[in-house]
C-alpha cells in the first residue's frame, strides 16, 4: 500500500501514493525527539541535559528540497509538512542529527501519474 | 421484640438499596463525555488526524513488537484490551501493563518492562489503538469486587490540601472552569495518551498520579496496587464511552 506510512523507527513520513506531475502536494514528516531545551529539571532538581535536533535536510532522489536548522523553538516531536512538486517518480528522504548524535532518517516513494 | 426484627429487617434492606444506588453510576449513560469533549478544537483536530497525532508514532513502534513477540499467540490485535482491567480470582486487578508483563516474562520469556518504559508505552497504545471505537466490557460482578469498593472509596475521599475529592469535579463540577481549564469527567478511554504537558505519551498509570499531584496529595508510586484499582473504578464508570487511544490531551 503506497499510501500506508513508512514505518521507520523513529518517524513517519506521509506522502500522497499518486500525483500529477508538476502537481503540488503535501508531505507531512513527524519525528519522535525529546526537543529538550536543557532548561527543564528532573524530579530531584537536576538539570536535564540539552538535547535538540541540530540538522533536518529532505532531498528527493539526492536532489536537496531544504536545509532546516532546527532550535529549542520547535516543539517536542516536531512535526513538519512543506508543499511540493515533482516531475518524475522518486523517494524523499529525510535526515536529522540531534545534539547527542544520534541520527535518523526516514524515506517514502511517490509515484507520477502516467 | 417482633418490631424490633421488622426494623432490623427494615433497615438492612435499605443498607442494600444503599449499596445498590452506590453501584449506581452518577452520570447517566448517555450524558457521558470523553476527555476530547473538554480539550481546545485545535487538540481534537490533531487527535482526529492520524497524520498529525504524535500518539502515532508509539503506535507503529507497538505494531513492529506486537509482530515480533505476541503475534505467535494472539492472532488479531482488535479487541485485546476491551476486557482490561480485570480481576483474577483472588481479586486482583489486572491492568494492561500487567497483562502485558505476564505474557513477558511467562510465554516471552524476557524481563517484564518497566513502567512508563519505551516498549511498554508503544505496545500498550498500539493495543489499545487496535481496539479503537470499542466499549469496555467488564464483567458484571466487578462492582462487588473488594478493589471496586477500594476504588471508590479513594475516588470519593477528600484529600489533600485543596480539599477535594475526585468526585468533587469530576462527577458533580464538569464542563465548569477551574482556573482556565474546563474540568473534564475524569474518563480514561483516550489513554494511552500524548499529552502536550509532558510532551510525550503516557499512561493512565501516570496521569492518575498526576491527579494525585494536582490535588496536592501524597502521590503513590506507580505499582501502587490503589492505582489499578482506580483504573477499573474509572472503566466501570467509562462503560459506552468508545476507546479512542491515543488521544491527545493538554
Amino acid at each position: 500500500m503506497a499510501n500506508e506510512p513508512t514505518l521507520g523507527r523513529n518517524a513517519r513520513l506521509i506522502v500522497p501514493p499518486l500525483v500529477r506531475a508538476g502537481e503540488e502536494f503535501l508531505v507531512k514528516l513527524l519525528i519522535q525527539h525529546p526537543m529538550e531545551t536543557g532548561f527543564r529539571r528532573d524530579v530531584n532538581g537536576d538539570v536535564i541535559e540539552a538535547n535538540l535536533l541540530e540538522s533536518l535536510s529532505m532531498d528527493f532522489d539526492g536532489q536537496p528540497v531544504f536545509i532546516a536548522r532546527t532550535m529549542h523553538a520547535l516543539t517536542a516531536n516536531p512535526f513538519l509538512t512543506f508543499v511540493v512538486a515533482v516531475k518524475q517518480s522518486g523517494t524523499f528522504s529525510a535526515r536529522w542529527k540531534d545534539a547527542l548524535g544520534n541520527a535518523g532518517s526516514i524515506s517514502a516513494s511517490v509515484r507520477v501519474a502516467g | 421484640m417482633r418490631w424490633l426484627l421488622a426494623v432490623i429487617v427494615l433497615i438492612r434492606c435499605c443498607g442494600l438499596a444503599a449499596a445498590a444506588e452506590t453501584a449506581q453510576r452518577l452520570i447517566a449513560p448517555d450524558a457521558l463525555r470523553s476527555g476530547t469533549d473538554y480539550v481546545s478544537a485545535s487538540l481534537r483536530a490533531q487527535q482526529k488526524d492520524d497524520d498529525l497525532n504524535p500518539g502515532m508514532l508509539w503506535v507503529d513502534q507497538g505494531r513492529a513488537i506486537f509482530e515480533r513477540d505476541c503475534a505467535k499467540c494472539h492472532a488479531a490485535p482488535r479487541g485485546l484490551t476491551v476486557k482490561l482491567p480485570k480481576l483474577t480470582d483472588n481479586g486482583d486487578v489486572v491492568t494492561l501493563e500487567r497483562a502485558i508483563n505476564t505474557c513477558q516474562t511467562t510465554r516471552v520469556k524476557q524481563t517484564a518492562y518497566a513502567y512508563e518504559s519505551q516498549p511498554l508505552l508503544a505496545l500498550t497504545t498500539f493495543l489499545a489503538f487496535s481496539s479503537r471505537g470499542m466499549t469496555h466490557t467488564l464483567s458484571s460482578n466487578v462492582t462487588q469486587s473488594l478493589a471496586w469498593v477500594r476504588a471508590q472509596a479513594e475516588y470519593t475521599r477528600i484529600q489533600g490540601k485543596l480539599d477535594f475529592s475526585c468526585r468533587s469535579c469530576h462527577d458533580q463540577l464538569y464542563g465548569k472552569r477551574i482556573r482556565t481549564q474546563t474540568i473534564s469527567q475524569g474518563h480514561g478511554v483516550g489513554f494511552p495518551a500524548y499529552r502536550v504537558e509532558w510532551q510525550t505519551l503516557g499512561s493512565l498509570n501516570r496521569r492518575l498520579r498526576a491527579c494525585f499531584f494536582g490535588m496536592e496529595t501524597t502521590v503513590p508510586d506507580a505499582s501502587d496496587p490503589i492505582l489499578a484499582d482506580l483504573e477499573l473504578y474509572l472503566a466501570w464508570r467509562a462503560q459506552g464511552l468508545p476507546l479512542e487511544a491515543p488521544a491527545v490531551r493538554r
